[in-house]
């Protein structure tokens, strides 16, 4: 019950929720709720991403998107303050707590708004980089009205409040890339080996540009590497097909990828 | 030093490093009377809370009108406690729990106070500002009263606690405790004001 006050609070008026005049009292209080609205939020839309694969991977993308959420604030927060506070405005580590919390669980609360869509979208087979591109979007999405609302709810006053801001988003911005990163796989194509944590190499500017120059048809040398944390080979049969070249070639540069 | 012990074997020993201050900032919430959810919610997020260990709630809260009761009450309980010695049915951090949302409450009635003695809410003939008006007066008399039971809770407790030094048995007291922790929680409970007809 409490869940769905404080979400109903979140979605009517996130502003008043953090605007508190004791921002540590409230902290204190919301913390729980808030959090326990971003786990289930962000698990609903993770199991809707990781529906694409199936099986095992549709629980491992469940647990892991909270995590994706909640890993770039609890990295970013003491970097925004600090741009904050450059920027005169003066805010209390419990209230940059607070709002980051609140816009957090705003954007898991419409992320799972959106999961249906995305399960819809899902259901006709896109292509897996549709499919990423899909869940990329949803994240967006969902992502932006949680940072307007921290915006938003931002003390009136100091200079140059929209470089702090922007500085904020940049900061944000990259610790999410880089723990979607480390966090992957989330969407896996439907004959790769599931793994709960892909191995720790290289980083996400990597991914990209190996992703860039692949879509024009300019393959580099750099692979995905396989295994990880919790890894599950792929069905015998399949791998066997991939091997033996039976299969599509794609399915066959996927595999040898290992993604 | 991921050279030595492997990456799988280095991010496993953060993580558990991560879970192993996570605990202490859980424990260290729950002992300054914050509610179980948030000292939980620490194992995962500690780093937003641990600006909330630096300072107990109790401390900082603004006094309310029932303060100096509130404040008398507990300091004769804590001195029965004291005087109990390894006898006391439970410890000092478990009432300071109670302290603290006791003065919560008390402070929230102090806010609602201010609001209606600075004629925030003055006689309008809109009749959905009148009923609400009349809402919030109701609601602060029932937090009042709730405040007013708990502190006889306590001073009951106190005499438990006295009895104990005879009887030997405090399951009495710590039933007590657990009564006076749920009016407690109640009270940290919003009360929704009825919407006027």
């Amino acid at each position: 019950m409490r869940l769905l006050t404080c979400a109903t609070a979140l979605l009517r008026d996130p502003v008043a929720l953090i605007d508190d005049p004791d921002p540590r009292a409230a902290l204190g209080r919301l913390a729980g709720p808030l959090l326990g609205i971003t786990a289930l939020g962000a698990g609903v839309f993770g199991a809707v991403v990781g529906s694409y694969r199936g099986g095992l991977q549709l629980f491992y993308a469940a647990v892991k998107m909270p995590a994706l959420l909640l890993l770039p604030v609890v990295l970013s927060l003491p970097a925004i303050r600090a741009f904050l506070r450059a920027s005169e405005l003066e805010v209390s580590a419990p209230w940059v707590a607070l709002a980051a919390l609140a816009g957090t669980a705003r954007a898991a609360i419409l992320a799972a708004a959106l999961g249906p869509v995305l399960w819809l979208y899902y259901s006709i087979t896109p292509d897996y980089h549709a499919a990423v591109m899909a869940m990329v979007v949803g994240l967006g999405l969902a992502g932006l009205p949680g940072i307007g609302t921290v915006l938003r709810a931002l003390p009136s006053g100091g200079s140059q409040r929209w470089l702090a801001a922007a500085g904020a988003a940049v900061i944000l911005g990259l610790t999410t890339a880089q723990s979607g990163w480390l966090l992957r796989p989330f969407i896996a194509r439907p004959t790769a080996e599931v793994a709960f944590l892909r191995p720790i190499e290289s980083d996400i500017f990597s991914g990209l540009a190996h992703t860039a120059s692949a879509s024009v048809g300019v393959y580099s040398d750099w692979e995905a590497a396989s295994g990880g944390l919790l890894y599950r080979a792929p069905p015998a049969q399949e791998r066997s097909q991939v091997e033996a070249g039976t299969t599509s070639e794609e399915t066959s540069a996927d595999w040898s990828r290992g993604r | 030093m991921a050279r030595v012990l492997g990456a799988d074997a280095l991010a496993v020993s953060l993580a558990l490093l991560y879970l192993a201050a996570g605990a202490g900032v859980a424990l260290a919430l729950s002992r300054r009377g914050h509610p179980a959810a948030t000292a939980v919610s620490a194992l995962a997020i500690w780093p937003l809370l641990l600006s909330l260990t630096r300072r107990g709630p109790a401390a900082r809260a603004p006094a309310g009108p029932m303060s100096g009761r509130i404040a008398a009450c507990f300091e004769a309980t804590f001195e029965a406690l004291a005087d109990a010695g390894d006898a006391a049915p439970l410890g000092r951090e478990e009432l300071a729990g109670l302290l603290a949302a006791l003065q919560r409450a008390d402070a929230r009635l102090a806010a609602v106070d201010r609001l209606l003695a600075r004629g925030a809410l003055p006689d309008s003939a809109d009749p959905g500002v009148r009923d609400s008006a009349l809402a919030l007066r109701q609601a602060r008399a029932r937090s009042a009263g709730e405040i007013e039971a708990v502190l006889a809770g306590v001073l009951q407790l106190r005499l438990q606690i006295g009895l104990l030094a005879l009887a030997g048995d405090d399951r009495a007291a710590r039933q007590r405790l657990a009564e006076l922790r749920d009016r407690a929680r109640a009270l940290e409970e919003l009360t929704p004001i009825p919407s006027p007809p």
